[in-house]
């Protein structure tokens, strides 16, 4: 059986003339494509954008494009993870505190 | 079968004409600022195909009470010890085939670039329902893992 081929690519965006400015985006680009014959064709993309660079007459910044859903998902699994496990540890203190089972 | 090698081609063609400046909006000037949506876009599609050997057999004949010759057989010379029935091969013009596939796309604003005279800033937008979604079940959670805390600490051992 073959695996899927994952591609990781950061690409540039056309630039968007603002006014004076000009925005220069980058998009990173998540591929995973499996074509073999016999096992069938799929093909997957994801586009996150992943920064701007802001160029004025003079200066540039550089301004990141943050996916604050995703992180604060990823924060309250960890928030799981970490309640999963301080609860685990208390119950393991409780139960060697009381000492061992007496019954047969 | 070249069919549907043409339709996956088609399709992977479609893809690959989805470039990366999709992801960002046209720019909308809204009370002298410039805002320009940004978005995560998602988008894939899956399929197979097969083909089965030409022609067939089947049982044929005269049946008693406890025979079915309505079935494939091996053509092996009897269908069924008890029956009277006789194996017919059936050349097939063409072979079996069989195709499936799905595609599907997504496209989620995340952000927007606001470009003013005091200059540009990235503002973020939440997902608010997936957000709650997700505290609700946090908060289950932590109740149910508070619940086990609380059930050993007062079980009484004997």
């Amino acid at each position: 059986m073959t695996l899927p081929e994952q591609r990781i690519r950061l690409v540039a965006a056309d630039p968007i003339k603002v006014g004076a400015r000009r925005l220069l985006p980058s998009v990173l680009v998540n591929t995973l494509s499996l074509e073999r014959p016999d096992q069938g064709v799929f093909h997957f993309v994801r586009l996150r954008p992943s920064s701007i660079v802001v160029e004025g007459e003079e200066t540039a910044e550089w301004i990141e494009i943050p996916n604050a859903t995703g992180n604060t998902l990823s924060t309250m699994a960890a928030a799981a993870a970490a309640i999963a496990v301080t609860c685990s540890l208390i119950m393991a203190v409780i139960l060697i505190v009381k000492g061992p089972n007496r019954r047969r | 079968m070249e069919a549907i090698d043409a339709l996956f081609d088609r399709l992977k063609s479609v893809s690959e004409e989805v470039n990366v400046n999709a992801v960002f909006g046209t720019p909308e000037t809204v009370e002298g600022k410039t805002l320009i949506p940004v978005a995560e876009i998602m988008y894939g599609f899956g399929g197979g195909a097969g083909t089965g050997p030409a022609g067939g057999s089947s049982c044929e004949g005269e049946c008693g009470e406890d025979c079915d010759c309505d079935e494939e057989c091996d053509c092996d010379g009897e269908c069924d010890e008890d029956c009277d029935c006789e194996c017919h091969e059936h050349a097939g013009d063409e072979a079996a085939m069989g195709a499936g596939g799905g595609a599907g796309a997504r496209a989620r604003p995340i952000a927007y670039i606001e470009v003013g005279p005091e200059g540009t800033r990235v503002q973020s937008i939440v997902d608010e329902q997936k957000v709650a979604l997700a505290g609700i079940a946090l908060a289950f959670w932590a109740v149910g893992w508070i619940g086990l805390v609380l059930k050993t600490l007062f079980t009484r051992r004997s």
